[in-house]
């Protein structure tokens, strides 16, 4: 008898794939949804989110295309305060439809994190003008290092882990859509 | 139209009218009634399977350790977290309105709102790590919130899980077993738990020291 290996059936994993059953987040009007079907299963109220922009801050909306295995470097630009820090920065990913579900993913690093990014990140913090504050820090010369996680894998490439600014990595094997919105 | 609230007076040293906020499913950054820049959120969409909210009111100085639900996966990460804070009208300057998050021994703001996504797999990284690891300092994951301010704040969080966990099953059987999603306070998933290195309790608030 041929030696053939096979899976062994207590190692397959099935997702319930019935639409009707399949959760979902949106947003909905106001509201960000969590759904099943037609079934509102629990929702968040945006209607009275407010984000007050800076007196010398302003907004600035951009929409990147990162090839497959490059990065791109998120910075401040003039809305920044003083200190290179922002007080909003919404991002959405849009992959290729020919990736696997898999593998639609994205990374963010931010001062010697790195983190995962599917479709969506949604930072806010509060700025003042002339001092640093509890912003997000996108100077990219900053001379205020800050501490990390001695222990990152994978290791970030950063040229220097003391500078600010947010690097999008595309990991995937195609180019994404980054649309990226920045308020201070 | 959503629009956007009166600001107190001790604010307005810092901020002018400008700002953004939600028509609907589209951001909007308004300076007086002038739109500037808008952000449209109307095509968003994530598959999840099991979700966990939790309402809490994080009193001045507290912490508090998120817990996982028991959905996160064996590398004790999940798909999406929210976490949505409310501020009292006791807080009167716009620039106070912060919570901390600590997260793998950094420490980020949070204003209004938080939101990440993540697409746990099979290597660890892909998704959002909230378990901690046994660190005490919380350096290979966990999500700590931290109020550093003498006023309570009201704060709403969402965990969801993976669309496939990792959760082993027979063939011909549903790769999931139900259990009461959504329900504040306790798991969505009730199938087989293999996430081990699961810590958290949801109902302990904990104290960062300074």
């Amino acid at each position: 008898m041929p030696n053939v290996l096979s899976t062994d059936p207590r190692f397959i994993r099935y997702a319930n794939c019935d639409p009707e059953k399949q959760k979902k987040i949106v947003f909905e009007g106001s509201f960000l949804k969590i759904i099943m079907g037609s079934q509102v299963l629990d929702m968040v109220d945006l209607s009275n989110f407010f984000h007050p922009a800076s007196i010398n801050g302003g907004s600035f909306k951009k929409r990147v295309y990162i090839p497959s295995g490059g990065s791109y470097s998120l910075y401040g630009g003039n809305i920044a305060q003083d200190q290179g820090e922002v007080s909003m920065i919404a991002i959405r990913v849009k992959y290729d439809p020919s990736l696997p579900e898999a593998e639609k993913l994205i990374y963010w690093e931010y001062e010697g994190n790195l983190s995962p990014c599917k479709n969506l990140l949604f930072l806010t913090g509060k700025t003042l003008d002339h001092v640093k504050h509890h912003g997000w820090d996108l100077e990219p010369y900053s001379p205020e290092a800050s501490t990390f996680s001695p222990v990152l894998s994978p290791q970030p490439t950063s040229p220097d882990l003391s500078l600010g600014g947010i690097v999008l990595k595309n990991t995937t094997l195609k180019e994404v859509e980054v649309e990226i919105l920045v308020m201070n | 139209m959503a629009t956007a609230p009166l600001i107190c007076q001790a604010d307005l040293a810092n901020t002018l009218i400008e700002g953004g906020h939600f028509d609907k499913c589209t951001l909007l950054v308004t300076k007086d009634s002038t739109i500037v820049n808008s952000f449209n959120f109307c095509d968003f969409s994530l598959d999840i399977d099991e979700f966990f909210t939790q309402n809490l009111t994080l009193g001045p100085g507290s912490a508090f350790l998120l817990d996982d639900g028991g959905l996160a996966n064996p590398f004790g990460e999940v798909k999406f977290l929210l976490i949505k804070v409310t501020y009292p009208q006791s807080f009167t300057q716009d620039s106070n309105k912060y919570i901390n998050l600590v997260h793998e021994s950094v420490t980020y703001p949070i204003g209004e709102l938080h939101v990440w996504t993540g697409n746990p797999g099979d290597s660890a990284g892909m998704g959002i790590a909230v378990s901690p690891s046994g660190s005490p300092q919380y350096s290979s994951g966990g999500i700590v919130l931290h109020n550093p301010h003498l006023n309570s704040v009201s704060i709403k969080i969402i965990l969801a899980s993976s669309e496939i966990q990792g959760i082993y099953t027979t063939a011909g059987t549903s790769g999931t077993s139900g259990g009461t999603s959504g329900s504040s306070g306790s798991s969505g998933s009730s199938g087989i738990a293999i996430n081990a290195d699961y810590y958290g309790t949801s109902v302990n608030t904990i104290t960062i020291p300074t």
